[in-house]
């Protein structure tokens, strides 16, 4: 059987060929998912962690146990210290990830140090942690004095090492001895500390210090010994005492497989130790990774869907190479079945013959998933690749499971046709033959008009309950996939509809010039009018070629200019910087620790957060007045002169700011409000009601620009306003108290062109301006925000613009910082390292060039542009593979005709016109409706595709990218496939002699 | 009486071998010559494999001999190119194939016309086709596709098809092979009438001894050369 079955697919060698391109390319699609998932995975979940120690400073694989003990508890400090310490111990086997190191503290907090000597006739003290880290001596360098002792000296005092950072701050000396009162060594004596040292870490990379050398500011550390015989191991605690028990996974061992493990483990953790109150459990990692899997997700599902109709076009190409080849065995298997071949064994040599091709295609296709996972990496528009770092691809299971699901899937399309054809016999299949008139399947189910009716019903829900869907993404959660689909339903659908119409349109023409076609074309047009079911195969394919390429070209543009556009748009400018303008001293790095534990103002381990942040200072209290007083200007010209910089514009921005808002009122009293008299209005503020209206202080994002240093700098997509945004600057340009303001100005809140308006300042001074124009967008001004309650709860909340002229707002607050807006034209290089030789302090920076780079660095985007791009090359691959055959198979099968033609006088010349009219009239209607269907659903369906990508609500209008050039390069591409198939055909027919292709039909 | 006869197509001295494995070569005819009279029912009779198929192959300019020459209405064609035997085949030559060979996405009736517009006929097309039909007994059916047709009438399709463009001569290859006896003898005295009605040269192979009685001249082949002339 098995030879049998050889010998035939050698036989029929080409065609087989083509069956085995589609397999590779099935398994190479299914597989490429899981496999660039996984890769993906692997390297984003490391850059986020790496970027969260560079940005942190701390090991994001860190998870911590920390008990507290208090003076009347009733347990054994020890057996307490030992069960977390147990515990710890116990998540280290529980968790899937290994830990590399293991770190214990034990301290007593700020406890009274007297020191020997008086300020002011007053005994110095001090407050001091005492503790211990469990290996310390391998973790230090001393930078003076020597390491402690394990045992007390002769005169009973302990020896103690402090940080440098702790020496200065506690204004401590190497060789000090401190007394704290209420601490009591084993014989009850006050106990005595002598500071023998000063360190710091030894290595400049130390996991150890999760916390690092410079944190531990007021704590003086002593031997573990020592700590634990005087304070540990006593019957009944003495003292509030922490223990804290680190567990450093390493981050570089958290894979796709293990991250629900991990996370859900953390989970039953973080709610086992909520429960109890003196032992906190937190872990750095828990969001990261969080975030991670709603990243994965909705990388999974958008992939997904974008590869859909790729898999069942590719499903349908072997169903339909399949079912053409068994057209040309259709004689020999009528044959076998007359000299006896049973059913079940033509389907079994079938079954071998779809199984050895599956096979080689899942050997084959396993290999090409892994090209097309590096073109993945490094895709970066449709059709459009840059050099990125290769990513790390590996076979894992999954992988192998896609791979098997479509070998599977495969044998199945391969299989199927044949149990309609083992059911022929030689009579049956003559008789078939004549049946030719019968309508395809798809036409007389009407499955063309059902397909566009379920995805104009899905355009249809979408248009309806589009805010709902933008809000779910944006809450990161996956869409409907049957709204997805509906683009590929839409597409299939209406590509079958046209091969209804095709056929109408070909016979008007035929009709219309029948007396006069010359003899090439009056038997092409028969040809393709008479057998147009044969042609169904090919006609699909390319409309749904062209029809998938345009939309994929469309979507990719559309998605990727999107996402630019929202990015420099929230930016405003290609650098926005922002210098420090004032001497307070800025926070050290490494001086957060891991916990707030060791902040002297505050008592508060029991409600430590969760977000592991720990003691983040950057949060500047609010000073109730600001002074311009307080800064000093940095001199701005100096950005001009770097290189490549091409505009520089001072823009002042603040969202504290405040205009008077009543509620309740209605339109013509509102505006009469602002305008007011100020006092009465603060006066106003601070009561709960004045009559039945109620005034309320609204939030405003004031900004302050250079009306032509702005125009020449920012960012600004033009066709965003009415008319170009130049006019809107030229506006208030000439009147110093001219402002713009957002439409809600006038939509929410009843303001009319030339209406006067008054905001106030964050110096609390009143401004007057007057409203010279409306806008709806404005460079990075978002005109809503959303708002998530405790509960979780949404709410969307208006934002307010007003855009002044600088000077006027200077005049009034004076010189507040503002932020330096730069145009660049090329690299931004020069500006990094300006400010790095210049060692200008910065309070932000934005690059809008790094952060496109970034965007386009973003799993979703990279996957979606690898699969949009892979995807058309696929089916491009499978429509030129498709072509051949069927042209093969057309030319070979009408051998007999071509002598016909030959021996009726037809010159070669006018076989080869009439081969080319053919493939005019099937190639030319296919490729127009394609073009006409890919328009159409890439204007119905794109806006509905566009939504998976929101990451954060942008204020943009969507628009559907035209992508002339990359639809350009789609028709060249097509071209030259069709091209080389014509070749190939040329070739095929000049190979027939009419001699014997007339014998041929004798036989 | 046999002097005043016109030659419609000479061959001298032709041969045809094809390769055969082994770099055997095979020789289908060997060193045959002939004279085909014109307005004649000309008859090459042979058993399968004899090399009759071959012979009127290149007659017809469908083949070339290997070695020898053909004449064609007086013109040596043996060196032509395939295109310029096309063009003449066309004006010149009809043909009927032994397997029904009508183009199978056209009706009857187009099949015929199709002759028509490949020759270029200057005529009225509408009315040769359907006095070619007509002739061939078949005008009732001429809307019909081939498949719908039984093989005699597809046949004679072919028959009418061959004499359309009114070729000087027509080749006719086993037209009643695959025909029962009487459907067979219909054929045959279609083309009889040809040559009586159309003055057409008509050239025709069988295997059936039958039809010896029907020619005007008879050759019969034997093993690649002519064995009797009569």
């Amino acid at each position: 059987m098995l030879d049998f079955v050889i010998q035939k697919m050698l036989n029929r060698k080409w065609i087989v060929l083509c069956l085995l391109v589609g397999n590779i390319l099935l398994v190479g699609i299914a597989c490429c998912n899981p496999m660039y998932m996984d890769a993906v995975q692997q390297k984003t979940l490391n850059r986020n962690m790496s970027n969260y120690i560079i940005e942190k400073n701390r090991y994001p694989g860190t998870i911590s146990l920390s008990a507290q003990l208090k003076i009347n508890g009733d347990k054994n400090t020890a057996e307490q210290f030992t069960a977390a310490r147990d515990a710890v111990k116990t998540m280290q086997k529980e968790l899937p990830v290994p830990a590399v190191m293991e770190i214990y503290h034990y301290c007593i907090p700020k406890m009274e140090a007297q020191t020997d000597y008086t300020y002011n006739g007053e005994q110095v003290r001090k407050k001091l942690t005492v503790g211990y880290l469990q290996d310390l001596k391998d973790h230090v360098k001393m930078v003076s004095g020597e390491f402690y002792r394990d045992e007390a000296g002769e005169d009973g005092v302990i020896d103690a090492i402090i940080s440098q950072k702790g020496l200065v701050s506690q204004k401590l000396l190497v060789g000090e001895t401190l007394t704290f009162m209420e601490l009591r060594d084993k014989k009850g004596d006050p106990l005595r500390v002598r500071i023998c040292g000063v360190f710091e870490n030894s290595e400049d990379e130390d996991l150890f210090w999760v916390n690092s050398p410079s944190s531990f500011t007021s704590e003086i550390l002593i031997s573990e010994k020592i700590f634990n015989d005087n304070f540990v191991n006593y019957e009944d605690p003495a003292y509030e005492m922490r223990g804290t028990f680190y567990l450093l996974l390493d981050y570089e061992q958290i894979r796709g497989a293990n991250v629900e493990t991990l996370l859900s483990r953390t989970k039953e953790y973080v709610n086992e130790y909520s429960q109890i109150s003196s032992v906190t459990f937190r872990s750095l990692y828990q969001n990261l990774l969080e975030e991670h899997q709603t990243m994965v997700r909705r990388v999974v599902s958008t992939l997904r869907i974008l590869q859909v109709p790729i898999l069942v076009l590719l499903a349908a190409f072997i169903f339909m190479v399949s079912r053409q080849i068994l057209e040309i065995e259709k004689n020999d298997i009528a044959i076998l079945k007359s000299r006896g071949a049973s059913k079940k064994q033509l389907i079994i040599s079938y079954l071998i013959q779809g199984s050895i091709l599956a096979g080689i295609g899942f050997v084959l296709g396993i290999p090409l998933a892994i090209f097309l996972c590096q073109m993945f990496g490094s895709a970066n528009s449709f059709l459009g690749f840059v050099q990125r770092s290769a990513l790390h691809i590996r076979i894992t299971p999954g992988v192998l499971l896609y791979g098997l699901a479509a070998v599977v899937l495969s044998v199945i399309a391969m299989t199927m046709p044949v149990f309609k054809y083992a059911d022929l016999t030689i009579v049956e299949h003559k008789q078939k033959q004549s049946d030719k008139k019968k309508k395809v399947w798809w036409q007389k189910y009407f499955l063309d008009v059902l397909l566009l009716a379920v995805s104009l019903y899905g355009l249809y829900s979408f248009h309806n309950q589009q805010e709902l869907l933008v809000q779910r993404v944006t809450e990161g959660g996956a869409l409907d996939p049957l709204l997805y689909l509906s683009s590929s339903l839409f597409i299939i659908g209406a590509g079958l509809l046209a091969l209804r119409i095709i056929p109408l349109f070909l016979t008007l023409i035929f009709k219309l010039g029948k007396k006069r076609w010359n003899p090439s074309w009056y038997a092409s047009f028969l040809r393709v009018l008479r057998t147009k079911n044969k042609q169904y195969f090919i006609m699909v394919f390319l409309t749904l070629t062209i029809a998938l390429g345009i939309f994929n070209a469309k979507s990719a543009r559309t998605i990727n200019e999107g996402e630019e556009e929202r990015i420099s748009y929230a930016i405003g400018a290609d650098v926005v910087l922002q210098e420090r303008w004032s001497d307070e001293e800025e926070p050290e790095e490494g001086s957060e620790t891991f916990e707030d534990e060791e902040d002297p103002d505050e008592e508060n381990q029991g409600e430590e957060g969760t977000d592991g942040e720990g003691g983040a200072q950057q949060e500047e209290a609010e000073p109730e007045q600001i002074s311009a007083d307080d800064y000093t200007e940095p001199d701005i010209e100096k950005y001009s002169s770097i290189e490549n910089v091409v505009g520089v514009t001072k823009v002042y921005t603040t969202n504290d700011a405040t205009i008077s808002v009543e509620s309740t009122v209605d339109a013509e009293e509102k505006k009469e409000v602002p305008g007011g008299d100020k006092k009465k209005q603060n006066e106003n503020r601070e009561q709960e009601g004045w009559g039945q209206q109620q005034i309320m202080s609204q939030n405003i994002q004031l900004m302050g620009i250079q009306t032509k240093g702005f125009g020449e700098t920012a960012w600004f997509n033009e066709e965003l306003l009415p008319t170009h945004w130049y006019y809107y600057l030229n506006a208030i340009s000439q009147n110093a108290s001219a402002v713009l303001v957002s439409s809600n100005f006038r939509d929410e809140l009843g303001y009319q062109l030339g209406d006067e308006l008054t905001y106030r300042t964050v110096t609390g001074q009143s401004v007057k301006g007057m409203i010279f124009g409306f806008v709806d967008y404005w460079p990075t001004y978002q005109p809503t925000e959303t708002e998530t309650a405790d509960d979780g709860t949404k709410t969307v909340k208006n934002r307010y613009l007003v855009v002044a002229n600088l000077q006027k707002l200077q005049n009034v607050d004076g010189v507040l910082p503002y932020q330096v807006w730069l145009r660049v034209d090329g690299s931004t290089q020069p500006i990094y390292d300006f400010i790095g030789d210049k060692e200008i302090k910065l309070v932000s920076f934005s690059d809008r060039q790094a952060d496109l780079i970034d965007m386009k660095n973003e799993p979703i985007i990279q996957g979606t542009n690898g699969i949009l791009t892979v995807g058309f090359i696929v089916v491009l691959l499978l429509c030129g593979v498709g072509f051949l055959i069927y042209w093969i198979i057309s030319i070979q099968s009408r051998a007999l005709q071509f002598g016909i033609f030959r021996a009726m006088g037809m010159t070669m010349r006018e076989l080869m016109v009439m081969l080319i009219g053919e493939q005019l009239f099937i190639t030319l209607p296919a490729v127009l409706m394609g073009t006409g269907i890919g328009l159409l659903a890439s204007k119905l369906y794109i806006p509905l595709i566009q939504i998976a990508y929101q990451t954060a609500q942008s204020p943009l209008p969507s628009q559907v990218e035209s992508a002339g050039s990359d639809i350009v390069k789609m028709f060249i591409v097509v071209l030259v496939v069709v091209g080389v198939c014509m070749a190939a055909l040329g070739w095929l027919i000049s190979k027939i002699k009419i001699s014997q292709a007339l014998k041929l039909g004798e036989d | 009486m046999e002097k005043q006869e016109q030659i419609m197509m000479e061959a001298r001295k032709i041969s045809r071998c094809f390769p055969v494995a082994q770099g055997e070569d095979f020789y289908a005819l060997k060193d045959v010559s002939l004279q085909i009279p014109e307005k004649k029912l000309t008859i090459l009779r042979g058993r399968s494999g004899s090399g009759k198929t071959t012979l009127m192959n290149i007659l017809g300019a469908l083949d070339k001999p290997t070695d020898g020459q053909i004449f064609f209405d007086g013109q040596d064609i043996t060196g032509w190119e395939e295109d310029a035997c096309g063009l003449m085949r066309r004006k010149k030559v009809g043909f009927v194939f032994q397997s029904v060979a009508l183009i199978p996405m056209m009706t009857a009736y187009e099949n015929v016309e199709y002759a028509l517009r490949l020759s270029g006929y200057e005529g009225d097309r509408k009315e040769r086709v359907e006095e070619c039909l007509r002739m061939v007994g078949l005008s009732a059916r001429m809307n019909h596709m081939p498949e719908e047709l039984s093989g005699g009438e597809q046949q004679r399709v072919a028959i009418a098809r061959a004499i359309a463009h009114k070729p000087r001569v027509i080749f006719a290859d086993e037209p009643t092979a695959e025909l029962d006896s009487g459907t067979g003898l219909q054929v045959v005295k279609i083309f009889q009438k040809l040559v009586q009605e159309e003055e057409a040269t008509v050239v025709m192979t069988t295997h059936d001894v039958g039809f010896m009685e029907v020619g005007d001249k008879v050759f019969e082949l034997e093993d690649g050369e002519i064995i009797s002339e009569r």
